[in-house]
């Protein structure tokens, strides 16, 4: 119930049929993560996802001689990771909690399993994820494209 | 400059003829950004928020620059300069005591009165803080005419973060949600990076009760429109400040045409339902 509590309002599950959401619930346990602590880390096998309830993860990479390169903080009320679903199933970045973070932990191994089984399932995450994937490639191409720059405009504001 | 001897009611009369002020205070918000405070000649400028003045340096040119002051502080006249350009390089390199000439204030501001009674969502990036500073200072001295207030503010990096004392005490306050992403991180930045308008989906704000003003590179308009309208804002709720080259300040050069109007004097702030069929069209 508590778990419901905090990821009820979320667009995921408002879009789900309520046994699917009994199911997800059936898959996710709350986690705390100190500040500075990993979520996962790039290379380990990516079997979860995390609905962010408090704090911020920073999606990291590592380049060798250089501090770590943050390119990208999911904030509260997003869903992190997606490469549970997509083979190899290993994290592609690191995620580090910024602050502490409060998170819904779910198994993504068991979802997975499950979208396989139940494609009307599998569908309506599919769908989902597929959705935050295009705002994420929305976001860095506009990050790309350094709008902020001052040789690119915005003198006559 | 210093030998001018215009003065604010030949403005008035004519708004071709410029007043000159003098500089009293200047502070650096960035690397490349100052705030610049004149002094009113007359202790009577008066402004909405998001207008802006043609600023002045002879033999140099003119450069239209939006007012970042409090609009109840009629005693003085502040100004927010990038230093992109020859006149504006210039102007920041004013110095204290010295004027150079202005005119205006020109165009038309955000809706202050429609806003009322309505949530009030702000998206703005890089100098686009700047023309929506006013705005903020008038929404949080009325503040009890507004529901919820939210600001969302992007920059380049957290080296560029303008107002930064300011943002500091909104982000302190309980009556106004602030968030500050940017977009590339530098070391010990524990804010946000990444993209200002992701955060347009999961502010606290009724859809179908606000009124969102946003200023900033026409990029980030764009995406932060479409985000509002997928939330099920309607366009007429929807208000941007637009760039241009204005020069003449009261639609008679031609210079900042927009479709059939002119956005120093039909703008710069318009209703998104008023242009949203020429948002679209390229180089306009």
């Amino acid at each position: 119930m508590v778990l419901r509590n905090l990821f009820s309002k979320h667009p995921l599950f408002q879009s789900l049929p309520k046994e699917y959401n009994l199911f997800l619930e059936k898959c996710a346990h709350t986690s705390h993560y100190p500040a500075d602590g990993y979520l996962f880390h790039e290379g380990a096998e990516a079997n979860r996802f995390f609905f962010i309830v408090q704090g911020k993860v920073a999606l990291e990479i590592h380049v060798p001689g250089h501090p770590m390169v943050s390119f990208e903080t999911i904030p509260r009320g997003h869903v992190v990771g997606w490469s549970w679903s997509q083979p190899p199933h290993s994290w592609v970045f690191d995620g580090r909690a910024v602050r502490e973070v409060e998170a819904v932990v779910f198994d993504g191994a068991r979802v997975r399993e499950k979208m396989e089984q139940d494609h009307e399932f599998g569908f309506l995450m599919f769908r989902y994820f597929a959705g935050i994937m295009n705002k994420r490639i929305v976001s860095s191409r506009m990050q790309l494209m350094d709008i902020y720059d001052a040789k690119k405009g915005n003198e006559y504001l | 400059m210093s030998k001018a001897s215009y003065n604010m009611e030949q403005t008035k009369l004519n708004p071709y003829v410029p007043f000159s002020v003098a500089l009293i205070d200047k502070k650096r918000e960035t690397h490349n950004t100052y705030t610049l405070t004149f002094k009113s000649p007359d202790n009577s400028f008066h402004f909405i928020p998001g207008q802006f003045n043609m600023m002045y340096i002879p033999g140099i040119g003119e450069a239209p620059i939006s007012i970042s002051g409090n609009p109840v502080s009629n005693y003085e006249i502040v100004h927010t300069i990038r230093e992109v350009g020859a006149v504006s390089s210039k102007i920041i390199q004013t110095s204290i005591g010295h004027q150079l000439g202005l005119r205006g204030p020109f165009g038309k501001g955000w809706p202050v009165e429609s806003a009322k009674d309505k949530d009030v969502i702000l998206v703005t990036g890089g100098i686009g803080l700047a023309p929506l500073r006013p705005l903020i200072y008038q929404l949080l001295e009325n503040r009890d005419a507004y529901n919820k207030i939210t600001l969302l503010y992007g920059a380049r990096t957290p080296q560029d973060i303008l107002f930064q004392d300011e943002l500091k005490k909104w982000l302190a306050r309980f009556d106004i949600q602030v968030e500050i992403s940017v977009d590339r991180d530098e070391a010990n930045w524990k804010g946000h990076v990444g993209v200002i308008t992701r955060f347009i989906s999961t502010s606290d704000f009724d859809p179908g009760n606000c009124v969102s003003m946003i200023c900033g590179p026409e990029v980030m308009i764009r995406y932060s429109v479409r985000e509002l309208a997928t939330l099920g804002v309607k366009d007429d709720n929807i208000y941007v400040s637009m760039e241009r080259n204005m020069k003449c300040g009261v639609g008679h050069c031609g210079h900042c045409q927009y479709g059939g109007g002119f956005v120093c004097k039909d703008g710069p702030v318009f209703s998104f339902a008023d242009i949203k069929d020429l948002f679209s069209v390229k180089e306009i």
